[in-house]
Order: C-alpha cells, then structure tokens, then sequence
C-alpha cells in the first residue's frame, strides 16, 4: 500500500492497521500548503487554510493613461509637439494638464480634470477623450495652449478615419482637429452613466496639417508617433 | 473504536484538499509540502492585445486587454454575447469574449518552423525521408523516423488571430479600341475601384481566427500594369499565436491535459491607414495611341512617340501613387 488510492479502498469491516495511520500523516504533510514569493498563508484551527496575495501588477503609467473617477476623467500628461495641453475645470481656470505652473510649482488649483457627460455618447454607447489641436488659418502649426488651442474634450462623434482627422470648426470660427485618447464604453441599451474607460493611445504625439488636395475640400490633421 | 471507513473517508477529504495550479499560479511538489507561487507574466504589465488561453469544456482564448484600430475595439465575428436586457449580439473585444479555439495546424515543415523552446520540451520535426542516389543510380533511403530520443514525444497544435481591415481596392483597367481609319491601336488605361470588401464587411476592424496567418498577397508591377490582380480589399496584422502542448506520450486532439502557451507579436494600440480613398469623381482613363497611323510617316510617328513617353510616365506615376495597401501604426 502506497498511494492515497490505497486508502480509499477501504471497506467496512476492514482492519485498519498502522501502515494506514502511517500512509494518512505522510498525506496531509505532503498536501500542508506553503507560502512561496508573494503569497501569505494562514491556517486557522477548524475551520481551514485562507491564502492572501502581496501580488500587484507592475505600474506603467504612460501619457494620456486615463483614470475616471465618478463623473471626471484625469490623464497622465502628455504632449503634442513638445507642448502640452491646457484645460478649466470646475476647481479652476485654463491651466497646463500636469497641474504645474510654468515656474514648475504645483498649481493651486492642483491636476485639472476633464467633467464628463451622459449626453456624449453614439448609439453603440461610445465616446471617446481626445486632445483637440487647433491650428493656425495661415500655416497650420498648433496654436498656444496658453490660449486653448490645446486641450481635452469629450466627443460622441468620430472625426478621424483612415489615420486623419478631418478638419473641423468651432462656433469661434478656429478650425480643428481631435485625436482620441480615451475610450468610454457603456452598453448600447443604457442611457445614462459614463461606462468604462479603456485605454487608445500611449504615446506622445507629433501633428501637421494637411490641407486640402482640391479646392473647396476638407483637409485633415495627421497626428502620428 | 476506529473505524475503517474513517479512515478512507480521511483519504477522500486529502484528495480535494489538493492543491491545483491554475493560469495566474504553480504548484511545486515538496519534501516538506506543496509550495504555491502565483505567476506574474509580462514583468506584471498587460499589453493591448494580450491573450490567454483556457480550457473550459474545450480550448478557448480571450482577449484580457482589448487592442484598439483607430480608437475603436475590434468586432469578433461568430463569437455571441448576449446584453444585460438578454439581446444577443456579435461581441466585441471590450466585451472580453471567450473565443473556442475550432482549428488548429501542426506546426512544422516548410514555412512553419516549430520553436526551439518546444523541441527542447520533446517535440519532434515532422517524419522527413533522407533519399540520396550514388554514382551508378542506387537508391539510398535513410527513415529519419527510426531516429532515438531519449525526451518522450509531444504534440504540438498551433492557431493564429490576426485583425482585418476592410479597404477600398483598385485594379488597372486596359482597354483596346480600334481606331478605325488606321492600323493603329487606341489604349485606355483606367483604374478600376472595388468596394465589395467594405460593403460586405463595414469598416470596423475584425479579430479573426485561422490555422496559419496568410498575409495579404502584394500585386507584382506587370500584375497591376496589366490589370490581371484582384486585391483582397483588406490590411491584415498577426496579433498572436495559440500553442497547445501535449503531455509526454499523449496522442488525440487538444484536451484538458495539454498545456497552452502564447506567443504575442503586437503591444501597442493602432492606427491604420490606406493611402489612397475612392474619389468622389472617377478619373478619365489615359488614353494613348500605338502603331503606324495610316502610314503617314516619321513625322506623325515621332509626334505619337512623344506624347507616349509623356503618357508612359503619367502611368508609372499613377501606378506608383495608387497603391491600396494600407499600414498599420501607433495610435
């Protein structure tokens, strides 16, 4: 006799002998649950063995890595041709996204975030965060983000397809381009909430204009890595 | 009094309380105990894209961290998953759908060279017959198969996923017409669009399965010169590949038994982009004249001659500039 097997053989009326006895202790020392690298084992006398995990999944927190938290979004910084949006928010005015002021200090109206809305979503219940970059009428460089020409925004609609975003204008008349950063997700059937938010892009980005190849066509906004 | 029974009823109780290993843990048989140790993969940071596979009545792989084309999760076609209100509908990556695993290859052979890591493990390279002729036309045939191993053989099984974007596509179009009056010949050369891919397949990116990835085939010069090329009309990228491991000695299709190892090939999120769109407004076809006119003579021929240089170069750059290959790059 050997092997647990053995031991569930035994029927009734069966003597047990001390090669049972014997074979049992050697079992439960060879099932005693060890705690290896990360793991935390406490046995707790007649009721069983509970197993905890130091394990933490490594951090990476690259640009634009978004985290929403109840109805706002805030985002790792990240840059668009070296310069790095601005956005207001309901603590404060127009202010870099990195929450510092231009002399390094942390701002006093500390990291702005981007107020999300039910409201913005297609019937598939996307939206998306992107950066929006506003150009110049003339040459097509970026605008100031002192200025809002760089910032965040949250949109139902997708303006980019085929590695372009199209042109477009804003009430004000300044031509623009998104490029999204962010996805929020929530299901189609669902009206309201603000869903999950997974992640699009994670690098900084470099932007030209493209403008357009005929006359009276739109032209486009090339952000790339 | 002890009895028998209590003793067997002991047995049973160590047999489930056994330890077993599990995607995120291993279980290593000690002296003193089973030592438990959780797996970290990918130094604890999941990429877009990586995938994992399980077996739950039947091999199936998912997503864990959807990848995004153009800032929109890819559609998983045949794959059900059903809303909150109980509708079904085709899933999605961000639905983290559990995709069965339905067809495999056996790697190995020409083009599908099996890992060094799964030769080591004691898989074998396919049977392979050794033939070679001597000087007076002998034949020698050496059968590899007889061949020792001290490792115990392993099946190996692999499947690949790739994603699929659909596009517009463009062939030549050459017409001939016969100049009537002359013996000479009237060329047009057209380009011709086809959007069936599109229509039938919408413009979102597909997570699809297959045996063996088959990258889209790229038209040769005189293949699209001569309009004799029909483009897939889609842009594929390998995503990962899905090995199952037999245990030692096993034979039979993958099973609970066997192990599953992933090779991912994308990290990132993408972009696509196909460098030429469908115009609103068809181009006119260039159109080129060949042969003698008529006879008229050297002067009318030259004149032809220059102006079919002209248009040849218009060709070359049409033909360079209208590629519909598309790319894939970070988002």
């Amino acid at each position: 006799m050997s092997s647990l097997n053995d031991l569930t053989q035994i029927a009734e009326g069966d003597y047990v002998e001390a090669a049972h006895i014997r074979l049992l202790a050697e079992q439960h020392i060879a099932r005693k649950i060890l705690p290896g690298s990360g793991v935390r084992v406490q046995t707790i006398p007649g009721h069983g063995t509970r197993i905890e995990s130091d394990h933490q999944p490594a951090v990476f927190d690259h640009p634009w890595k978004g985290k929403k938290a109840g109805a706002n979004a805030t985002l790792m910084p990240g840059l668009v041709n070296t310069l790095m949006p601005w956005l207001a928010d309901t603590k404060g005015p127009l202010r870099p996204m990195d929450g510092l002021t231009p002399e390094g200090e942390a701002h006093p109206k500390g990291v702005p975030s981007l107020a999300l809305r039910e409201d913005l979503f297609d019937a598939e219940g996307n939206s998306w965060i992107v950066v929006r970059a506003y150009r110049n009428e003339t040459d097509g460089t970026l605008l100031k983000p002192q200025d809002g020409g760089l910032t965040l925004a949250q949109v139902a609609k997708r303006t980019w397809e085929n590695g372009r975003s199209i042109d477009q204008e804003d009430v004000d008349g300044r031509h623009y381009g998104d490029e999204p950063l962010c996805l929020l997700r929530r299901p189609a059937a669902q009206k309201k909430g603000l869903g999950k938010l997974y992640q699009v892009s994670m690098f900084h980005k470099k932007h030209i204009f493209l403008p357009a190849a005929e006359k009276g066509a739109t032209g486009s906004h090339l952000f790339y890595v | 009094m002890f009895e028998a029974t209590g003793v067997r009823d002991q047995a049973y109780r160590l047999q489930d309380a056994r330890l077993l290993a599990s995607a995120s843990s291993r279980v290593i048989e000690t002296a003193e105990g089973q030592l438990l140790i959780l797996i970290e993969d990918d130094n604890g940071y999941a990429h877009p894209w990586i995938t994992k596979a399980h077996y739950a009545g039947g091999w199936k792989a998912r997503v864990v961290v959807p990848g995004m084309v153009n800032g929109l999760d890819p559609r998983v076609p045949g794959v059900e998953v059903k809303d909150s209100d109980g509708t079904k509908r085709e899933a999605v990556l961000t639905d983290s759908p559990e995709i069965p695993l339905n067809t495999f290859r056996t790697p190995g052979g020409e083009g599908d060279k099996i890992l060094d890591v799964f030769l080591a493990l004691g898989v074998r390279e396919p049977k392979t017959d050794n033939i070679s002729f001597d000087a007076l036309g002998g034949v020698t045939i050496v059968d590899e198969s007889q061949a020792t191993n001290a490792t115990p053989p392993r099946e190996l099984r692999a499947v690949d996923f790739y994603i699929a974007k659909s596009r517009a596509t463009f062939a030549a179009q050459v017409t001939l017409i016969d100049a009537s009056g002359t013996s000479g010949v009237i060329v047009d050369y057209g380009v011709k669009y086809d959007t069936s891919t599109l229509d039938r397949e919408g413009t979102r990116t597909r997570f699809m399965q297959t045996a063996k990835f088959q990258p889209v085939r790229k038209p040769t010069l005189a293949e699209r010169l001569f309009g004799d090329f029909q483009d897939e009309g889609e842009d594929r990228l390998h995503i990962c590949t899905v090995f199952l491991l037999s245990p030692p000695n096993s034979t039979g299709e993958p099973d609970a038994s066997w192990t599953a190892y992933v090779q991912n090939h994308v990290f990132w999120h993408l972009k696509h982009h196909a460098p030429n769109e469908v115009p609103a407004k068809q181009p006119d076809p260039i159109r080129f004249h060949s042969g003698l006119a008529g006879g008229l003579g050297d002067l009318v021929i030259n004149q032809y001659l220059a102006l079919n240089n002209d248009l040849s170069a218009q060709i070359s750059a049409a033909v360079n500039n209208t590629t519909p290959e598309g790319q894939f790059c970070l988002q």
